[in-house]
């Protein structure tokens, strides 16, 4: 009896160690392991949530400004097809609103601006087209001033009229205008 | 027949021995309870971990308005430099109607970037002089080039005058 009680402590003692190392520690790794990543996690989820608010509060002073956003889509427009009536449209409108006759309208060759570096310029997507009309040399000017304030950004590349001699009226003018407009590119 | 009876000897337990037993045992006690409270804690965290539907949809959120706002934003800066590039080609007929002599009949016109050719017709030579120099003096214009000039059979001088402006006056 008097053995007893030193060899239980003895036993315990190697039962301590043996189960601490074996069984404790690595329970012990696995749940600091754990604590850490829920912890980064907990703290990712309100970076995010901040995050997010802070996009949301853009988002709405954004909206505050709707009226200028419409006018910024209008003069640049996402989608290339369906604007090309549109500004087609447009020019027909503006050339009759200022007394020209449109004679002619066509669709030059499209192109993306690849010489810029910026990202800015890449998503700018120019619609190139030729006019011909036919008026009196006020109503061109009048045209010009009427595509330069309207909202739709349209830009006068080549202006070509010559005085028309063969014409019984001197003064109607043939215009021959290179145009250019542009469309973003949202992919 | 007579019993005898032997006094029983005291087994003596060191003392050392059972505190040593006792702490021993309570170490025990302690590892086997954070044992547990380390597995049970394992396996909720393990739960933490597992994304939520909530945290995937917060995470699709970011993402759809993070595009919205970067496309809003890259378009309002490609109408700001395109804005700021949106050129008044009508100020090119203001100042030919303010620098143009009299006596001065221009016949064709052709604009194109920054160039413009006129070409034209004029009594004499001094009066086309007189149309090149106030040409030069206009702040709208860098320089004023004669590319073609010739005597019309009809009376006269044509002329062709090639112009390179000042794109300020665009803007």
């Amino acid at each position: 009896m008097s053995r007893l009680i030193p060899t239980i402590c003895i036993l315990l003692i190697i039962l301590l160690i043996l189960g601490g190392y074996f069984l404790w520690w690595p329970k012990y790794q696995k749940f600091e392991d754990l604590r850490i990543k829920v912890a980064n996690k907990t703290e990712k989820i309100k970076q995010e949530e901040e995050y997010f608010a802070e996009l949301d509060a853009l988002q709405n002073k954004l909206d505050n400004y709707q009226l200028e956003v419409d006018k910024i889509n209008s003069a640049l427009p996402f989608d290339f097809d369906s604007s090309i009536p549109a500004l087609f449209n447009f020019i027909q409108e503006k050339s009759a609103e200022n007394g020209l006759i449109l004679k002619d309208i066509d669709l030059g060759k499209t192109s993306q601006k690849s010489t810029a570096a910026a990202a800015v310029k890449e998503r700018i997507q120019n619609i190139g087209f030729t006019v011909s009309v036919s008026g009196a040399y006020p109503s061109l000017k009048n045209f010009l001033a009427a595509i330069y304030n309207n909202e739709r950004l349209v830009e006068v590349e080549k202006i070509i009229f010559s005085y028309p001699e063969l014409s019984k009226n001197k003064e109607i003018f043939d215009f021959n205008l290179q145009l250019k407009a542009q469309t973003f590119n949202a992919n | 027949m007579a019993i005898e009876i032997t006094p029983q000897t005291r087994v003596k337990i060191p003392s050392w021995s059972v505190i040593v037993f006792i702490i021993e045992l309570i170490s025990l006690l302690i590892l086997a309870i954070s044992y547990l409270y380390f597995g049970f804690s394992s396996k909720k965290m393990e739960t933490i971990l597992i994304q939520s539907p909530q945290e995937a949809k917060l995470e699709q959120d970011i993402t759809t308005k993070e595009k919205d706002l970067t496309l809003a934003k890259a378009k309002i800066d490609a109408f700001a430099q395109l804005l700021g590039q949106h050129q008044k080609v009508g100020n090119i007929f203001s100042f030919l109607e303010k620098a143009s002599l009299p006596d001065i009949w221009f016949s064709n016109f052709d604009f194109s970037a920054d160039s413009l050719t006129l070409k034209g017709h004029t009594k004499d030579f001094i009066t086309l002089g007189q149309q090149i120099l106030a040409f030069q003096v206009e702040p709208a214009v860098q320089t004023v080039k004669l590319s073609e000039i010739l005597l019309n059979p009809k009376g006269g001088v044509d002329f062709s005058l090639l112009i390179k402006l000042n794109v300020a006056i665009f803007y």
